[in-house]
């Protein structure tokens, strides 16, 4: 049986690293800089967060202004690969752009899962430029209850 | 170390963190400037938008995780989506159109008619 160590909640890796980025990025809501991003915030690919359930993972990733019909899901080999295009259209030749922080083209995310993922039963679901995959646990990978009993 | 712990929760529960939407400012057609501003996981009711005086206000905010599990990976700001323009007087502020659709809002701002160009044509004598 193999022991894992004990750890809080608020004091895992992730967890601190999240707050350093925050702090950082906080740095940059200085007024003086108004117009400037968190130094960490993702703009060039789609921004992705993992969270881990009891008996599920999932994945949230944000795909403002994608058509539902460009985003292709597919899992190999225990790799999640979430693949698209975002675009664009221009109406007139002769616009004038006065400011772009937004990126287009085709992008490719990919995560590696762990074994204990049942790939048969992956959903996803897109609204309001958010995608939501739920990636159930194993039945035997879940965390169980162990009920006491009273004599 | 368990109360520093305390404190930064405490602290984090009543900091609000603004995230800036990303922009794209551009005149399709002369006369009308479309702003589009990503917000991802805004809906509908959600999203304020306001305008005081020569300011545009627009606040966004996401719909709000369970909370619940432990984040393996965390690359989405988390906060409330936020930016203020300040209209110049070349914008009608009366003629503001606004649409949100798969988390962007856009905006058409109307130029003011006095400030569209015209063509003034010689009159044959």
């Amino acid at each position: 049986m193999a022991l894992i160590r004990w750890y809080d909640r608020d004091l895992e890796p992730v967890g601190t690293f999240d707050w350093l980025q925050r702090q950082i990025n906080d740095l940059f809501d200085f007024p003086r800089f108004p117009e400037t991003q968190g130094l960490f915030d993702r703009r060039v690919s789609p921004a992705i967060d993992v969270i881990e359930h009891p008996d599920s993972f999932s994945v949230e990733c944000d795909l403002p202004g994608i058509d539902q019909k460009d985003i292709d899901i597919s899992i190999a080999s225990g790799v999640l690969t979430i693949k698209g295009e975002k675009k664009t259209e221009q109406k007139s030749e002769n616009r004038k752009v006065y400011k772009k922080e937004t990126w287009e083209g085709s992008f490719q995310r990919t995560i590696s899962l762990p074994s204990v993922v049942d790939a048969d039963k992956v959903e996803a679901s897109f609204s309001n430029g958010v995608l939501r995959i739920t990636l159930p646990k194993r039945d035997e990978a879940k965390t169980k209850r162990i009920e006491l009993k009273s004599k | 170390m368990a109360k520093d712990v305390e404190v930064r929760k405490e602290r984090e529960k009543e900091q609000v963190r603004f995230i800036r939407p990303f922009c794209f400012i551009c005149e399709e057609e002369a006369g009308v400037v479309t702003l589009k501003l990503e917000m991802p996981g805004v809906g509908k009711d959600q999203l304020d938008i306001d305008v005081d005086g020569n300011e545009l206000q627009i606040t966004g905010k996401r719909e709000a995780g369970s909370g619940e599990g432990t984040y393996l990976m965390k690359e989405r700001p988390s906060g409330t989506f936020r930016q203020v323009y300040t209209l110049d007087d070349t914008i009608d502020h009366n003629k503001i159109e606004a649409n949100l659709e798969g988390g962007v809002l856009t905006l058409n701002l109307h130029r003011r008619e006095s400030e569209k160009p015209r063509k003034i044509t010689i009159k044959p004598s």
